[in-house]
């Protein structure tokens, strides 16, 4: 089989890709922080993951439904732990010492209400 | 317990006391889901249980006394059992009860896997959900097939640019493709086959191995393909992707679903593809892939009664592809160059009714229809196929239990009516010649199917008996049986029959791509065979590690086929009944592990041992590998925002037909070389919008001189039906989705 330069340009660019996108993750400090919240249940895991996964300096952030402890690791130059807290609390949840804000919680599903587990 | 489907979501470590949990929804229709509110889940044994709150939750501890069987029943929904032993409780449950009207077959998903096993079925059955076929992008569906071994994808010919699947060896003529439990794809449909069905419209797919069920056919020889749509509603308000290729293809897609009110819903789906580059990478005057366009178009409409359920559709396809030489255009003055055109238009009418009682809520009826008008016309230089198609399908099918749940049974009626009348006209070196296929089959059958959902063995036994007007009675026994060996291990077998009424033209439209005249007996019978399988599933753990294994050996013979032998004469094409012997002996393993967090492995291997007598010796199947070795691998960052996939497969070498050369020899080397593929694509995830960019057979494999004799395409040894590779090389991709509730 003859190869053409092409494909050469091709993984070329791939690789480039590959790379920049490995880049964004890298630059500023990075700090992981574990927070305790209320979430009550894998839809509440869903529910906070998918809100703080897109907030920009957050690299990612994990609930462990059975600890209710969410793992967040983040970069310090744009964002730091209290604002993630506050995040936390407009979707519905407490974080630690911050309790969830009223109204978000208000229009959270019944089962991840406090106690809606236990129903 | 073939209504359910459960997953083990996710596995939680540290539970001090023994406690069950999980989320209970009502299946609508196939896969579209709600939270069902209030349904009881209780233990048979102990009586312990607790009704689920409003997201369809529900958690309790379970009784000291294990195994038992959980129960779970609601309103309007087929109830389910499941048996729990000690083993099972640190999982999670994902359960879907059906409705009573429902007339789709299980299915069983695993949360966050985006392709496995179906555990609970007594079939070899394995799904790929939306995550999955979000992995190979590319183009239509033939190329979501790309990341699993178990369907393979191969080019047709070398000038038409159409693929065709193939599983356990066997084109896919022998595979019923369903769609949501219609069989589609047949009779001319085959000629574009699943090239015809955008792969985003798809929510889901489930792949059966062996002769599956009874209830929707006689035709699926060696296994079932299922595609689900996305439902009306239970899919995005609006859906746009965008896609566009170095090889010159752009394609947009763009599906709507609206509830209208709480009875009604709609959604309108549209597919545009176009490709106009003209690409001849290896300088043989011939178009790598052929230029052309296609445009597919369908609404839905579902309605959903406090008894009843219906859903009805429309669907419409235009494809043009034109191949060829360069310059070639079917519309110019002259035809001095030698083309290819295929042409195809289709219309599709369908709709489901279902019905349940209140008093008998295991008992349902429900009644599927199914009509489609369909024209092709197939241009290969100068050999022309001309051919029209009226289909009509009808299925009445009634569902009840026997005394209880654990004995079902089914029990219905079918209808299908099927008018072609196609022309093939020749104007080959070999002379002038006409061959026409005219018939009207009307075939009406009669089935039932028993199900026993035992603790441990799930069987299901079913037979049918059709009548058909031009070959008489044709008794269609089926048999799947699962044994759980205990909560890690599972054993199926499978036997059955299975028969389809081959269309010479269309199964073989790739062998016009030659000027070998054809020579068509003219007492050819229908195709039937036997399918018997085995399979072994294990689900393990290496080093903590979740990994599962799996084997299975099907076996398929043939007591008649329709033979395009190519071996008794290298000057013509034979399409004849088998006279001898055809089988197929198959044997695959899978394993797939996930190694570190957010990274899944695929390995599988296949071996293939397909044989038939041919030019009356037993001959190695054309084009089929005897070996084929497969790897995925997939990997989701922590975020959920980056998705990498690399699939790599090889392929065996395979046998090529004999060709007299225009040296006037016959070819001596009819071996093809071993092939590979190297697929891979990156997706970038965002709160409304993918990104998403790949590349198809990123290595360039392809073929140099695929097509004999191509600077005279219209002598009589011109051929290009040799092509075991791609002729066309690297695709590279990028494209956008953008979905708004």
């Amino acid at each position: 089989m003859k190869r053409s330069k092409n494909r050469k340009m091709v993984i070329l660019a791939m690789g480039l890709v590959l790379f920049s996108s490995c880049a964004v993750f890298k630059g500023g400090q990075n700090e992981t922080a574990e927070i305790k919240t209320n979430a009550e249940c894998g839809m509440c895991k869903d529910k906070i993951e998918g809100e703080l996964n897109y907030v920009k300096g957050i690299r990612f952030a994990e609930l462990d439904v059975d600890s209710k402890v969410l793992t967040v690791k983040f970069n310090t130059n744009k964002i730091d732990s209290a604002t993630i807290k506050k995040k936390i609390s407009e979707i519905g949840y407490s974080a630690d010492e911050v309790p969830a804000d009223p109204t978000a919680q208000q229009k959270l599903p019944d089962c991840c209400q406090p106690g809606g587990m236990s129903k | 317990m073939r209504n359910l489907f459960l997953t083990f979501i996710i596995v939680l470590p540290n539970i001090l006391y023994s406690q069950i949990e999980g989320y209970v929804y009502g299946a609508i229709d196939g896969k579209d889901k709600t939270p069902l509110y209030a349904a009881d889940v209780f233990f048979k044994k102990s009586g312990k249980g607790k009704t689920t709150c409003d997201q369809g939750r529900f958690f309790f501890e379970l009784p000291p006394k294990l195994p038992d069987t959980l129960i779970i029943r609601a309103m309007g929904y087929h109830p389910d059992t499941i048996p729990i032993a000690k083993l099972d409780k640190d999982v999670y449950l994902e359960i879907t009860l059906f409705p009573t009207s429902e007339l789709d077959e299980v299915v069983i998903k695993k949360k966050r896997d985006n392709s496995m096993f179906l555990r609970l079925d007594a079939r070899n059955t394995e799904v790929l959900n939306a995550g999955e076929l979000r992995k190979a992008a590319c183009c239509n569906l033939s190329e979501s097939f790309e990341t699993n071994a178990t369907v393979d994808v191969n080019m047709n010919d070398g000038v038409s640019g159409t693929k065709r699947i193939s599983m356990m060896g066997l084109d896919g003529a022998y595979t019923q493709i369903q769609f949501e439990n219609f069989p589609i794809l047949k009779n001319l449909a085959l000629a574009s086959g699943l090239n015809s069905i955008p792969g985003t419209w798809i929510n889901s797919i489930q792949i059966t191995k062996g002769t599956g069920t009874v209830v929707n056919g006689y035709e699926s020889m060696v296994g079932l393909i299922n595609l689900e749509y996305h439902k009306p509603d239970d899919m995005e308000r609006f859906y746009f992707n965008a896609y566009a290729s170095n090889q010159g293809r752009g394609e947009v897609n763009i599906h709507s679903g609206n509830q209208i009110n709480e009875k009604w819903s709609t959604g309108v789906y549209a597919h545009a593809s176009t490709a106009q580059f003209e690409m001849d990478r290896n300088n043989d005057g011939f178009r790598d892939i052929p230029i052309g366009e296609e445009y597919v178009f369908m609404n839905r409409w579902k309605y959903q009664g406090k008894n009843n359920i219906s859903q009805f559709g429309i669907k419409a396809n235009h494809s043009e592809k034109i191949g060829g030489t360069i310059g070639f255009d079917p519309r110019g003055a002259t035809q001095d160059n030698y083309g290819v055109t295929i042409r195809n238009n289709k219309v599709e009418l369908y709709g489901k009714n279902g019905w349940t009682f209140e008093d008998h809520p295991y008992r349902t009826f429900g009644m599927i229809y199914y009509a489609k008008y369909q024209e092709l016309s197939a241009i290969y230089g100068r050999r022309n196929l001309n051919a029209e198609e009226y289909r009509g399908y009808l299925n009445l099918l009634y569902e009840d239990i026997l005394g209880s749940t654990i004995h079902g049974i089914k029990a219905g009626a079918s209808f299908v009516f099927d008018d072609l009348n196609q022309t093939l006209l020749d104007n080959i070196p070999a002379g002038v010649m006409q061959n026409d296929l005219i018939r009207t089959e009307i075939v009406p059958g009669a089935y039932t199917e028993y199900t026993y959902s035992g603790l441990r063995t799930t069987l299901v036994a079913g037979g049918r008996l059709d009548y058909h007007n031009m070959f008489g009675w044709q008794g269609t026994p089926r048999f799947n049986m699962k044994y759980r060996i205990n909560e890690d291990m599972d054993l199926r077998a499978t036997v059955g029959r299975g028969f389809r009424v081959p269309n010479y033209a269309v199964d073989n439209l790739s062998l016009l791509a030659t000027n070998i005249p054809w020579n068509v007996q003219n007492d050819l019978l229908p195709e039937t065979s036997w399918n018997a399988g085995l399979s072994w599933y294990y689900e393990f753990k290496i080093a903590n590690k979740k990994a599962s294994f799996n084997i299975d050996y099907f076996h398929t013979y043939f007591t008649n086929q329709l033979i395009a032998d190519r071996d008794e004469d290298p000057t013509q094409i034979i399409f004849k009944n088998l006279s001898g012997v055809s089988f197929s002996n198959v044997v695959q393993a899978d394993f797939r592990i996930e190694p570190v967090r957010g990274l899944e492995i695929k390995t599988a291997y296949k071996f293939l041992d397909v044989r038939a007598t041919m030019g009356g010796m037993i001959m190695e199947q054309m084009m089929v590998p005897r070996h084929r070795g497969f790897i995925n691998a997939g990997y989701v960052t922590r975020n959920k925002r980056w998705e990498f996939d690399i699939t790599g497969s090889v392929f065996g070498r395979q046998r090529l037909a004999p060709v007299v050369l225009p040296d006037m020899s016959i070819s001596q080397d009819n071996r093809s070389g071993i092939m590979h593929n190297v697929n891979a694509q990156i997706t970038h995830v965002f709160k409304r919008f993918d990104f998403y960019l790949g590349g198809e057979n990123i290595t360039d494999f392809r073929l140099m001189n695929p097509i004999i004799d191509v600077e005279n395409p219209f002598s009589q040894h011109f051929d290009a039906t040799r092509v075991w590779a791609p002729i066309v090389g690297i695709n590279v991709y990028a494209g956008i989705r953008i979905k708004l509730d």
